[in-house]
This record gives C-alpha cells, sequence and structure tokens, in this order.
C-alpha cells in the first residue's frame, strides 16, 4: 500500500470516529433534560423572554432537526452561543484551547523523550540496583494523585525555594513580556511547574513500559548477533533496541491522551492555569448546553488529530505497518 | 555523511530546545521592589468586558475600575450616597424628579470632555435596549425619561418615587456617548451580546485598562488626567488565580497584595501570625435562614413561628457548623454591614430558650396526649414536618439534622429532607408544597430588598416572598420606605421594619458569614474598608478590593509607619479591655485608628472585632472586645494600628482566660515590635522575615495575688498539620523505601 493511500484511509477512518463522536456528545447532553430549567425557575423572567430564548437557541425543534442544524453549524465553525458568557463559544474555546494545548504536548513530549532514554538504559542494566530503584520510584510517582503530586511541587518550588512563581497569572501581567524572546521565556517560566508535575506523573508509567519493550527486545536474536558482531553498546541501544521498542510505547501513548486530558484538567486547577480544563468544569456546573457540546467536540478532535499523528509517526518509524 | 548532518542537525535543535527551557527557568523571580503596582487576585475569570453583561462580581471589578458613576457609596457608611460625577442633585417634593448638575472638569480617558449628554445618551441606551447584567436592570422600570437641561444638568423624570433611587438607578456607571453611539446605531447591536473591544472601554475612573484576556486577567495604568486626587500607584493588575489556596499562597509569598476571597479558615492563625500580613473580618452582607410557609397552619400562628425561632441555638451553628466563621443572624434580617440602617433591638427579640417554647406550646394548647412524645393541636393533628434545603450545602443539610434534635426536646418532629436545588425550587417558589425550608439571601447595598422578601404583592410564585406572608402593617412600611427620600426619615422606618420582622418571623435569620481578608501591610498601605465599589457603586464588592482603596493605596515606604508601643489588657468574664498606646513619627498618634480582632486558639473561630478611635492626647487607644461565643481558654488578639493616611503596623497577642470567671486583671510584660520593614530591601528578603521566630511572652497577675505564668514561644510560622508536612513524611518515606530497593541485594 502506497504511503498516500495509508494516509487517506486512516485521515477517512478519523473522520468517521469523529461523526460518531458528535453523535454520541450531542445526544448525552440532551439527555440532562431542558437547558432552561434552571432560568424557567427564577419566577423574575417573563414567559415571553423564555420563549425567545428557546426560539433564538433551538431548542424547539425536533431533535433530528436540531441534530441536523448542529451538523451544518459545525461546517460553518459554529459552535453556538455561551448561555452562560454570552459569547460564541468557538471564541471561549479559541481563548483556553493554546494554554492547555502548550502543557499537554510539552509534558507528553518531556515524559516519552526521557522515559525513552532511560528505560531503554535500564533494559540494559536489568536487575541492578538503579534499575530496581528506578522502576519503584516509577511504579510509586505512578500511583499517585495527579493533584497531590501538583500541590507538593507547587508548594516546594514555588512557595518555599521560591524558584517559580505560585500563580503564572500574576506573573504575567506584573511583569508584560515585551518582545517574542521574553514571551518565550516567560512562557517556559510560568508553565515550567505545571508541566514538570503532568510529565513527571506521565513519566512513571511511560518508563515501565519503555522498559519492558526495551527488554523484550534486548533477547531478541538479532540484538544477540549485533553483540556477536562486535557493535557498540551504545550503538546497539541507540539503533537497535530503542527503534525497535518505541513502538508500544507509541500506542501506549496514543491511548493514553484521554488520561492526560483529565489530569491535565486537575493540574490546571492546582496551579490556576488558564487552561480548557476550568471552562469545561464551569459549563457542567452551570448546565451551559452549547458549550459543554462545544467543549467536548474540541477535545476529542484534538485527541483525534494526536491519534492521526500517531498513527503517521507509526508509519514512519515501522515501514512494516505500511505494508499490511 | 547524511548520518553526520543529522547528528548536527540533532544537537543543535535539542541545544536550542534545552537553552530555551534554562533561560525560561532560569529567568529568577527577579521580583524587583516593584513598589508602585498593585496586583488584586480574582477568585474565578471576568467574563466579559461588556457593561451591559456584568453578571458576577469578577466582571464587575474588571470593567468597575474603568467607569464612575453620578454617586458613590459613602466609604465609612455604605447605605449613603456622596455626590461624585454629579457636584450635587436635588430632589423635588414627591420625589419624583431628580436634578443632577455635573462636574465640569471631567474627561474621558480619550481626552473628550465628559458633559450631560453621555448621562442622557447612557440611560437612553439601556432604558430602550435589553441588556443582560445586573447594572442597568432597574432603569426601564423606573425612569419615565432623562433629559439635558444644560451641558452640565441632567433631569431624571420618574414614574413613581422611589427612595432607592441614588443606589440603585444614580449610581450606575456612565458610558461615552462619542464611543457607544455609533456601535448603537449599527443594525444588529445587541447589548446583550455586543463584547467590545479594549479601545472601546474609555470610562472616566482613575484607571485605563491597558489588556485583558479573560483567561489571564486585566491590567490597567493610572490616568494622568483624572479628575480627582490621582492614584498614588502606576500600575494595577487583576491576575485571576482560581484556587482559594493559590491565593491565599501568593498573599503569603507576596506576589499579591490582598485576597478576594475568604483566607482558608485553617491558615487564619498563621496569616495571623504573619507580621506581614493583616488579618480582617467582614461580616457579609447575605444571611442563611430558615422559612416558614405562613400560609399553611401552625404557621400561620406568630406564636407558634416563634417557638421554632427559640429553639435554634445560632450560637451553636456558628461555633459548630461554620468553623466559628459567622455570626448568629440578626432577626431583623439586615447583617450588621448595614451600618446605620441596622437595628440594633432587633437583636433583642429571638433567642435560644427551649423552656420558653415549651411554655408558649403549652399555652396554645399544643398538647401531647397520647404519650408518644410528639405534641398535638387541639384539634388532634401530629406537630410533625418537614424542612427542605439544598442538598449541596452540608452547613444546612446538618442545620436540618440539629433543628430536627431540638424539636424533638420540645416534642415537635421534624424531617430534615435535602433536596435538589432545582426540585427545592420547584417546590418552595412554584409550587408553595413545603412547611419550612433553609435558604441564602445574597443582597443588595440598599435594604429595599426586603420589600421583595416580605411584601404580599410579592408572593411566590410571583416574587421571592416564599413564606407568602401577608401582613398589612408590613406591607404600608415597605411601600412606605419605597417613597421616602429623606434619608433619616426612611431610617426610621426601615428601622421599625426590623422590629416587625424579628416579633413576626416570617423567616429565622440564622447567621451571617464573616469572611476573613488578608492584606499585606508591607509594600502597600493606605487600604480602605468598604463595601460597595465606591466611585461606581454598581461594581458590587466588599472587603479591601474597592474604588476607595485604588485610590488611595499607594507604597508603604511613602506612609509614616505607626509603631505600637504598648499594649495593656484586662479581662473580665467574656470582655477583654485593650489600651493600645501607638506612636507616629515618634510623636503619639492623635487621629487613625486601631483594630483588635481575636480568633481562638482552643477553640477556633472568630470570636470578635472592634476598631478604636479618638485616642487620648498620648495617643492611647481604649476599647473592650466582647468574646462571642465565650469560653475560658487561649486566644489570639491582632492589633493593627493604622494612621490616617493608611500606614499600618501590627502586633499578636496570646492572651489566656482562665477558668475563673470573676474579675481578672492582666499585664503584658513583653510583647513582640513588628519588625518594621525597610523599603530598600528586596522581596526575597521581606520572605525570610516572614518565617522569623516569633516570641510573645506574657505575664498573667490576677488580683488574688497568686501569679502565674505563660510563656509561648512560637518557632517558627507553623501551617498546623498540613499538606506540606504530610507529603515532607511521605517524600521521606518514599525515598527511604527507594533506598532500601536499591541496597537489597542483587538478585541473580
Amino acid at each position: 500500500m502506497s504511503l498516500t493511500r495509508y494516509i487517506v484511509r486512516r485521515g477517512i477512518q478519523s473522520i468517521i470516529t469523529f461523526f460518531i463522536i458528535l453523535a454520541v456528545t450531542f445526544v448525552i447532553i440532551r439527555i440532562r433534560g431542558n437547558p432552561l430549567a434552571f432560568y424557567i425557575q427564577n419566577p423574575r423572567i417573563p414567559a415571553e423572554v423564555v420563549r425567545d430564548l428557546i426560539e433564538e437557541w433551538g431548542i424547539n425543534e425536533p431533535l433530528h432537526i436540531q441534530f441536523i442544524n448542529y451538523l451544518l453549524k459545525i461546517f460553518q465553525l459554529d459552535l453556538g452561543y455561551s448561555i452562560h458568557y454570552r459569547k460564541p463559544v468557538i471564541e471561549l474555546i479559541a481563548t483556553y484551547l493554546p494554554w492547555s494545548i502548550w502543557l499537554l504536548g510539552m509534558s507528553v513530549t518531556i515524559s516519552l523523550v526521557l522515559s525513552m532514554i532511560i528505560g531503554s538504559y535500564l533494559a540494559t542494566r536489568y536487575g541492578s540496583r538503579l534499575d530496581r530503584f528506578m522502576v519503584f520510584m516509577g511504579l510509586t510517582i505512578r500511583s499517585f494523585p495527579v493533584f497531590w503530586i501538583g500541590m507538593i511541587i507547587l508548594y516546594y518550588f514555588a512557595y518555599t525555594l521560591n524558584l517559580f512563581p505560585i500563580s503564572p497569572t500574576t506573573y504575567l501581567l506584573t511583569f508584560p513580556p515585551q518582545n517574542i524572546l521574553e514571551w518565550i521565556t516567560t512562557l517556559f517560566y510560568i508553565s515550567a511547574l505545571p508541566i514538570i508535575s503532568l510529565a513527571m506523573v506521565h513519566f512513571g508509567g511511560d518508563l515501565i513500559i519503555m522498559r519492558g519493550a526495551a527488554l523484550s527486545v534486548s533477547t531478541d536474536d538479532y540484538v544477540v548477533v549485533a553483540k556477536a558482531v562486535g557493535f557498540s553498546n551504545s550503538y546497539i541501544l541507540r539503533k537497535i533496541i530503542i527503534r525497535n521498542s518505541v513502538l508500544p510505547m507509541v500506542t501506549y501513548a496514543s491511548l493514553n491522551y484521554a488520561l492526560i486530558m483529565s489530569g491535565s484538567v486537575i493540574i490546571e486547577a492546582v496551579f490556576s492555569y488558564p487552561g480548557v480544563g476550568w471552562l469545561i468544569y464551569q459549563a457542567v456546573l452551570l448546565s451551559d448546553y452549547f458549550l459543554i457540546q462545544g467543549a467536548f467536540l474540541i477535545l476529542s478532535l484534538v485527541v483525534i488529530v494526536f491519534n492521526f499523528i500517531t498513527d503517521l509517526i507509526y508509519m514512519l518509524l515501522d515501514p512494516r505497518v505500511r505494508l499490511r | 555523511m547524511s548520518e553526520k548532518i543529522s547528528l548536527t542537525k540533532k544537537i543543535i535543535v535539542s541545544a536550542t530546545l534545552i537553552s530555551m527551557m534554562l533561560i525560561g527557568i532560569f529567568q529568577f523571580a527577579v521580583v524587583e521592589a516593584q513598589a508602585d503596582i498593585a496586583r488584586i487576585p480574582l477568585l474565578s475569570k471576568p467574563k466579559s468586558l461588556s457593561p451591559f453583561k456584568v453578571d458576577t462580581v469578577w466582571t464587575a471589578i474588571v470593567v468597575g475600575t474603568v467607569f464612575e458613576s453620578l454617586v458613590a457609596t459613602d466609604p465609612n457608611n455604605p447605605s449613603r450616597v456622596i455626590p461624585w460625577l454629579a457636584e450635587s442633585y436635588e430632589v423635588n417634593e414627591d420625589g419624583t424628579e431628580w436634578v443632577f448638575r455635573l462636574r465640569k472638569d471631567v474627561v474621558w480617558h480619550d481626552g473628550k470632555p465628559f458633559t450631560a449628554d453621555d448621562v442622557v445618551f447612557t440611560f437612553n441606551l439601556v432604558k430602550e435596549r435589553k441588556t443582560s447584567g445586573f447594572w442597568y436592570t432597574n432603569v426601564p422600570i423606573i425612569v419615565e425619561s432623562v433629559e439635558k437641561i444644560d451641558d452640565y444638568t441632567v433631569r431624571f423624570k420618574l414614574k413613581q418615587p422611589y427612595a432607592p433611587f441614588l443606589l440603585k438607578i444614580a449610581a450606575a456607571p456612565i458610558l461615552p456617548k462619542h464611543i457607544w453611539e455609533p456601535i448603537a446605531m449599527q443594525e444588529d447591536f445587541d447589548p446583550s451580546k455586543y463584547e467590545p473591544t479594549i479601545d472601546q472601554l474609555v470610562g472616566t475612573g482613575p484607571f485605563k485598562i491597558v489588556s485583558f484576556d479573560p483567561a489571564v486577567g486585566a491590567s490597567y495604568v493610572a490616568n494622568e488626567n483624572y479628575w480627582g486626587p490621582k492614584p498614588k500607584i502606576s500600575r494595577l493588575i487583576y491576575p485571576v488565580i482560581d484556587n482559594q489556596d493559590a491565593m491565599y499562597l501568593s498573599l503569603k509569598k507576596g506576589e499579591v497584595d490582598t485576597v478576594t476571597w475568604s483566607i482558608p479558615p485553617n491558615a487564619v492563625e498563621e496569616a495571623m501570625r504573619d507580621p506581614n500580613i493583616a488579618v480582617m473580618f467582614v461580616v457579609e452582607p447575605s444571611f442563611f435562614f430558615l422559612g416558614y410557609n405562613t400560609q399553611r397552619y401552625p404557621f400561620t400562628l406568630k406564636e407558634f413561628r416563634k417557638v421554632i425561632a427559640y429553639i435554634i441555638d445560632r450560637q451553636y451553628i456558628v461555633d459548630n457548623l461554620l468553623g466559628g466563621f459567622g455570626i448568629p443572624g440578626n432577626p431583623g434580617l439586615l447583617s450588621p454591614v448595614f451600618g446605620e440602617m441596622v437595628n440594633p433591638r432587633s437583636f433583642e427579640y429571638v433567642r435560644f430558650d427551649l423552656e420558653e417554647a415549651r411554655r408558649i406550646l403549652d399555652s396554645l394548647g399544643f398538647i401531647d396526649r397520647d404519650g408518644d412524645g410528639i405534641r398535638e393541636t387541639p384539634n388532634g393533628t401530629k406537630l410533625e414536618f418537614e424542612v427542605i434545603g439544598p442538598a449541596y450545602d452540608p452547613v444546612r443539610v446538618q442545620i436540618g439534622n440539629l433543628l430536627a434534635q431540638w424539636a424533638a426536646e420540645v416534642g415537635i418532629k421534624i424531617n430534615n429532607n435535602p433536596v435538589d436545588l432545582n426540585e427545592m425550587i420547584d417546590r418552595i417558589v412554584n409550587t408553595g408544597n413545603f412547611d419550612m425550608f433553609l435558604e441564602g439571601w445574597i443582597n443588595e447595598l440598599d435594604p429595599d430588598w426586603i420589600y421583595d422578601l416580605l411584601h404580599s404583592s410579592q408572593a411566590s410564585p410571583n416574587g421571592f416572598n416564599i413564606a407568602r406572608f401577608n401582613n398589612p402593617e408590613l406591607d404600608r412600611l415597605l411601600e412606605m420606605q419605597r417613597v421616602i427620600t429623606d434619608f433619616e426619615e426612611r431610617k426610621d422606618i426601615v428601622w421599625r421594619i426590623q422590629e416587625l420582622i424579628a416579633d413576626e418571623l416570617p423567616y429565622v435569620s440564622l447567621y451571617h458569614r464573616v469572611s476573613i481578608y488578608g492584606i499585606r501591610i508591607d509594600k502597600l498601605g493606605g487600604w480602605v474598608q468598604s463595601i460597595g465599589f465606591g466611585y461606581n457603586p454598581m461594581a458590587i464588592a466588599f472587603g479591601f478590593v474597592n474604588g476607595w482603596s485604588l485610590l488611595n493605596i499607594q507604597p508603604a515606604m511613602n506612609l509614616p509607619k505607626p509603631v505600637i508601643q504598648n499594649v495593656r489588657f484586662e479581662t473580665t468574664g467574656n470582655k477583654v479591655m485593650f489600651e493600645v498606646a501607638v506612636e507616629v513619627n515618634g510623636q503619639p498618634m492623635s487621629s487613625g485608628e486601631v483594630i483588635i480582632n481575636m480568633i481562638g486558639l482552643t477553640k477556633p473561630g472568630f470570636k470578635g472585632q472592634i476598631m478604636l478611635t479618638d485616642p487620648s492626647p498620648n495617643g492611647v487607644f481604649k476599647g473592650t472586645l466582647t468574646i462571642q461565643g465565650f469560653e475560658p481558654g487561649r486566644y489570639l488578639a491582632q492589633i493593627i494600628a493604622r494612621d490616617p493616611n493608611g500606614g499600618m503596623s501590627k502586633q499578636v497577642l496570646e492572651i489566656e482566660i482562665a477558668e475563673a470567671m470573676e474579675p481578672v486583671e492582666t499585664e503584658t510584660v513583653t510583647v513582640t515590635e513588628t519588625e518594621t520593614v525597610t523599603p530598600e530591601k528586596m522581596e526575597r528578603e521581606m520572605m525570610e522575615e516572614a518565617r522569623t521566630v516569633i516570641r510573645e511572652v506574657t505575664v498573667v497577675k490576677t488580683v488574688t495575688g497568686v501569679e502565674t505564668k505563660t510563656v509561648t514561644v512560637t518557632e517558627t510560622v507553623a501551617m498546623g498539620p498540613s499538606t506540606a508536612q504530610i507529603a515532607a513524611i511521605a517524600i521521606i518515606v518514599i525515598v527511604v523505601a527507594g533506598l532500601i530497593a536499591f541496597l537489597s541485594r542483587r538478585r541473580s
């Protein structure tokens, strides 16, 4: 199968997944009941205002018509209008999503890269004291609640040691960056703690998986042959073990995006980091129909896109995938 | 060859990434002692910049800082207003016409002059168009027309006389005509949807907005052309910190200058012991109450309603369910924070007295005839009722349980039924199918809200008179207070209303919550405590974040710092008499104030706060603090001296009040001096100081001649059994376990 055909096929699959998610979120949110219940109960709001609102939001139509309207609007990039914020949903999400993507992207990258390097190295020193120590630490960190790790890191690094700001927003407003370089450094500085916390939480799991994969690879015949031929240990590690054991790693990571998302919501709350997690939390609390719908849609889109990219990486890493 | 190039690339890429991270990480908080910036955190994200869509406190603060109103709230007395953008105002005989004469020296942020046209334009715009926030909602209901008499005179004609006019209509912020007219002309302009840009947010206030990001916060610079006294700081920022603990930690570290939400109750002691944080307690203007369905027998009987009020131990609720951070409710409903409008006599109407409750029940003929422990009415129905409250609020769920217990003691059966909020509102507002309910009410600054709550025309489901209370005398008084424009006359009526409510008890006020605010006194001084925003009364705020503070805060180094020389106190039962000698610039402080507040150490909670003014010529402030919910034990008192310009210093003092209830005379021998913070010191050093040892030595001398000595040495500012300590222990355990794994014998 050619490269393009593979990409096209995966693309179509992703789009189908997206539509399924779209339909499911649409139904689930409507199961919650009338979004206006909260407003109708206020005796001060005249009945005609409520009627106007119902018409304006199109929730008086039958469900299938609503769904078609909804689909049509999505193609025009119109996710509806937030009841609570009185702003277009797309605009709200556009404000917060970049922050979340930055946090997610950085922490996932750091965790993956570190665990690949350390995990494969540990596999070569299987059973050593270092190996046992790292596995123990990895498992311990993995089993801690996310918010707890976040709070400790915040308390020690930001408060006790005073290395980082407690609140990213205060720092950003107190020292507004003047140029692009300052912007980049400030961004790294204020988001360092949430990124490190999130990376730490996932590093534990990633490390164990990578070590396991590398272990199984390192006993394979071709590694033995390579050793016999006389390649250096570092060459074997870099060229053979890492390359072959990265595949299960990538699968694991791609399956984990959803989990990471939920973790990032909590980390955002602990560090009062301006991300999309807060928006979703508020939306659910306030029964903000269109906002929940829009936010879930965008989040699932992000996951699907990430998965699609993982598949492409997979393909580049392993030529066998292309052939299947 | 190709191998080599890619390796070089890799090195370059990774080197760049690593160096960027390093630059980022080591861009150390060169937290220069930036003295002229005020940093006020917001607990939740501001939603919008539009003055028409303001519907949360946070949005109100962000947008409200820019705008001013015709009148401002009086910082010392929130029920009164003072002219602001107007020089003066007049009202005609029957209260239907108000004439405002405007100041002539006011300019908008963009340099255009402020005239009567702007006022007329603003009120006409919100009169005709549907707005969705709470700033302008009353305008279309009350205002008949607004007209310009000349460039600096405006006349309001009202549909009917309206006493809260000044606080609910004239207090609305004025918008610039030259900015909003072109916008309002647009075909599809809808005030409830339109989102203005930063450049369109032009006001007359002391600060100009320079940046706004709903995710991050807002920042402002001082308005150099402000018509009044110029702001004394050059920058103001409102960062969003949507986490109560992080907000407190930021205050403690000095990243922000105050908090906009209560300090977590378990950190109050630590905050009070911090020499750089002044802790102030503010009673919230809201109240929580028990209501009856006054259309159902026996709640139709005033005497029976009184029985229920008598079986509630409100002090117990405050001490045990609110952790001590509240005060028992005013039976006249108004929270003490309303100042002059509160009738002190209304407090005397309700007390906790089970005996009296039993006596009233007997006299009503409600006697237990069949001996099952539950009384019956004369016609034989059992006294069994249901109380409903919102299930999401643990405090009110527990109040329901307590109520059931107390009621059982006098022979009434009450079933506590916490329900979903939607169901609760449906039952109490719409259908009226309930006996009793537990609710909370957040008030406006003007006492006119009692009208909404108790006038018979407002009976649910058409309004918020959930009790369906109908009392012609109360109706008459409520209507009267609406139309009387004279403050003193109206106050008399509001006082009578409170006594009538306390006597009739359609609702039993249970408690007012107490907010715990902290301000850092080392960097900025001049904070003003007030409810109401000040120059823009519609921007609801309380505590220290208000317009008066914004106009007055300035670097603490510019302010004379009062020094607390000596503190003497005497305890008599639950009363503590203080004598505080204060010096400023080496002279006895002759004006200003001393604020003393107390928390319990043996039994935590807010125990009282007093403000002492009028010192004797040698700078001694005297006053007596009554400890609320008194029990013998250890107390922590915080003494804050504030000179008239706003310079502050503080001291803490541990007081032990012994078992003996007879008058005890005590004398402090040594008290810690608060460290003076010199402006040259860097923030980092200030941090160190915050952790210095505080030693307090108290010698207690009793009249009987027996001498006891209490020595309290606080080594560090303790976090209590905090997350940090638990974390430290856990980390040590983990590391030790890891080391054991590391050192254990290698498996073969």
